[in-house]
């Protein structure tokens, strides 16, 4: 069942890519979600496409994750430490069995573990990764090529970008089948 | 690499004119051959190369093997396994066969664990404080600094192991129920310990990881295209990644944050290690200072292992245009800093026991000069002998000295653990306890050990990973571009 297909096309120049974005996009009415930039290096945003939604949608959402963890690894780093003074109390000289300093310490490294395991978690539900499956790729992106990678509906509206972006200076195509 | 791949990128200079300050030029200007040639005086230039022959120069190191490497690896596996071996016999006969003796129960193995967990933390701490400043010169450091890191910290984890003797009976510290209802002390500065080098372990691997991923793809894609081995592990760990806006996004975000939270762990791991010896009511080490201290000794004797590790790579690898003598410079210039700092700190401390002479701190500042003068010398004069040194532009930039200096540095820094943990406890308590302590051959076998243990998991993963940050290197080549300014043409960058 082939749900979309996909144009991937490799530009050398930027500004060659960004005319050829803005036209590939206006031309074929491509939505939010549509169009994708495939680079080696990170460019800042908006360079490359219009569209930096995208980019701030994630910006609200992504620091959610080791928020949350980091909750949860406070209350387990104070529960561990804390509690075990409760649990198993060693009576000295009649000291109260919860001690601050320990606790807070173990606590502080727990919330900051917990942080961490938050933010590759986030990394990895927002970027969709591990992704192994066969998506539209071409090596020559690590090498400096710049991909611009669209997502249509039909197979004429594939043929159609597809010459779209050769017209625009794209210097190798690949047109491929719910690889987005 | 032939001249031919060099990219000639670096003589694009926007427009022209009189004084008049001029546009950026075109990004591409830099992955375009044509666009004009590489300039001698740019010390600080990244990359003169497209990016293909940059991917192939700089991973390299990973894909080529030469016999020598073998030689060196095994000769490293030899220290290792003498190491190892009496490592068994101490395990086997006691703690008797170290140096180790009443009370003196601190010794060597403290000393090196507490300099393996400080050579640990510059490499994150600098990584995260230059990726949050966005200093421009961190990009081909950054890799080799916190894989230092990692290593560091891999063979730090092992001496209190070491030292503490019945090695079998350490799940004691895992809090998980036993037959004997034995549970976790987290009163313990050993449980504090145990838990920070742990975490920041576990943190330092996956801001490691995570700042692998790009390159990860570049070198997956290379070892594809050659049919290498290395394309097995290298689809798995780069995890799919190719490269999109959103991936980008998101990856830069999540390097900033995690960044911070290293930012937060690492000093609180050598804050703990120095609440070993700062939270016993001992005289010479009960000290509010020694948490900064640490810290800060930790950076010191940290930046100058990374300087070291960056001419080696240099030299061995012919990696001169891409850690080049400008990235080196700006090393010593942060050396400078930190041993300043350092030096007051060492001073304060010393200046107050100097003043109020109580007879049990005193003694022992007097017994390191009588007992230890030539590490004493070391570790000061070697400090302030770098500051005085580092103050000149051709020696931060010369590599041979730059190399000397980081290893005076960091024999330095050794000593200085060597005296924080030993004349302590040689004069501790009543003077009829006194004596003193030398590191048998057990111990210095085990610590020989652990120095090629640091360098062959160096070796091995130089021959496994991407050692140059490939990506972020090209992301300094994106947004930087000439400017003429006046009579000037000047490197400028795009901030946001």
């Amino acid at each position: 069942m082939i749900s979309h297909y996909t144009v991937l096309g490799l530009y050398r120049k930027v500004d060659t890519f960004v005319r050829a974005a803005e036209q590939v996009r206006d031309e074929l009415s491509l939505g939010n979600g549509e169009i994708e930039a495939l680079t080696s290096a990170a460019f800042p945003d908006g360079a490359l496409l219009e569209d930096a939604t995208l980019a701030h949608q994630v910006d609200k959402k992504q620091f959610l994750f080791p928020f949350l963890l980091g909750i949860t690894g406070l209350l387990l780093g104070s529960s561990l430490a804390g509690g075990t003074g409760y649990i198993m109390n060693l009576d000295v000289g009649g000291k109260d069995p919860f001690s601050y300093a320990p606790t807070g310490i173990i606590t502080y490294e727990f919330t900051l573990l917990f942080a961490v395991i938050g933010s590759v978690l986030s990394l990895l539900y927002y970027t969709g990764l591990p992704n192994w499956k066969q998506r539209a790729y071409d090596p020559e992106i690590t090498c400096g090529a710049l991909g611009l990678l669209i997502k249509v509906r039909s197979r004429e509206e594939q043929e159609r970008a597809a010459s779209l972006m050769a017209r625009l200076g794209a210097y190798k195509i690949r047109k491929g089948e719910n690889d987005f | 690499m032939s001249s031919d791949h060099l990219a000639r990128a670096h003589g694009a200079v926007a427009g022209g004119g009189h004084g008049e300050v001029m546009a950026m030029p075109e990004l591409e200007s830099y992955r375009d051959p044509e666009a004009g040639k590489p300039r001698a005086d740019y010390g600080d230039a990244d990359i003169y190369r497209d990016e293909k022959s940059f991917n192939e120069h700089t991973l390299r190191p990973m894909f080529t093997t030469t016999p020598a490497y073998f030689i060196f690896v095994g000769a490293l596996a030899l220290v290792m396994a003498n190491g190892f071996a009496w490592f068994t016999v101490q395990m086997f006969v006691g703690m008797g066969v170290t140096g180790l003796h009443e009370p003196v129960f601190w010794g060597s193995y403290i000393a090196t664990f507490v300099f393996w967990v400080g050579m640990s933390h510059s490499g994150t701490i600098v990584s995260s404080i230059l990726r949050l400043s966005q200093a421009n010169w961190r990009r081909p450091i950054l890799r080799a600094a916190e894989a230092m890191t990692a290593f560091s910290l891999l063979v730090a984890g092992l001496f209190p192991l070491i030292h503490v003797g019945r090695q079998w009976r350490v799940y004691y510290m895992f809090p998980f129920p036993n037959q004997r209802m034995l549970w976790p002390n987290f009163k313990s500065p050993l449980m504090w310990d145990f838990c920070a080098i742990g975490i920041y372990l576990t943190g330092s691997m996956t801001f490691l990881y995570i700042g692998l991923l790009p390159d990860l793809a570049a070198a997956r894609d290379k070892a594809i295209a050659d049919g290498n081995w290395r394309q097995h592990y290298l689809k798995a760990l780069a995890l799919g990644w190719r490269g999109s806006h959103r991936e980008w996004a998101v990856y830069n975000k999540c390097s900033l944050f995690l960044a911070v939270v290293i930012l937060c762990i690492a000093p609180s791991v050598h804050t703990i290690v120095s609440w070993d010896f700062a939270m016993t009511m001992t005289p010479g080490w009960h000290t509010t200072i020694f948490g900064p201290y640490f810290v800060l000794g930790a950076i010191y004797s940290g930046v100058a292992a990374v300087i070291t590790l960056m001419i080696l790579l240099r030299w061995i690898f012919k990696l001169d245009d891409v850690i080049r003598e400008m990235h080196i410079d700006c090393l010593g210039k942060l050396l400078i800093v930190i041993a300043i700092l350092w030096t007051y700190f060492y001073f304060t401390e010393f200046n107050v026991t100097w003043y109020s002479h109580k007879p049990e701190e005193w003694e022992i500042w007097e017994w390191q000069g009588r007992r230890f003068p030539h590490l004493l010398w070391l570790m000061v004069g070697g400090s302030v002998l770098t500051i005085f040194l580092l103050a000149w532009k051709d020696i931060r930039r010369s590599m041979k000295a730059m190399f000397a200096i980081s290893l005076l540095v960091n024999a330095g820094m050794y000593t200085e653990r060597y005296l924080i943990v030993v004349p302590v406890l040689t004069r501790r308590d009543n003077a009829f306890m006194w004596t003193d302590y030398f590191p048998s051959f057990t111990e210095l076998s085990v610590i020989a050990a652990s120095f090629a243990y640091f360098v062959f998991l160096y070796a091995v993963f130089i021959k496994l990973f991407p050692i140059v940050t490939m990506a972020d290197v090209k992301e300094g080549v994106l947004i930087s571009g000439d400017m003429r300014l006046g009579r000037h043409v000047a490197r400028v960058q795009v901030k946001e």
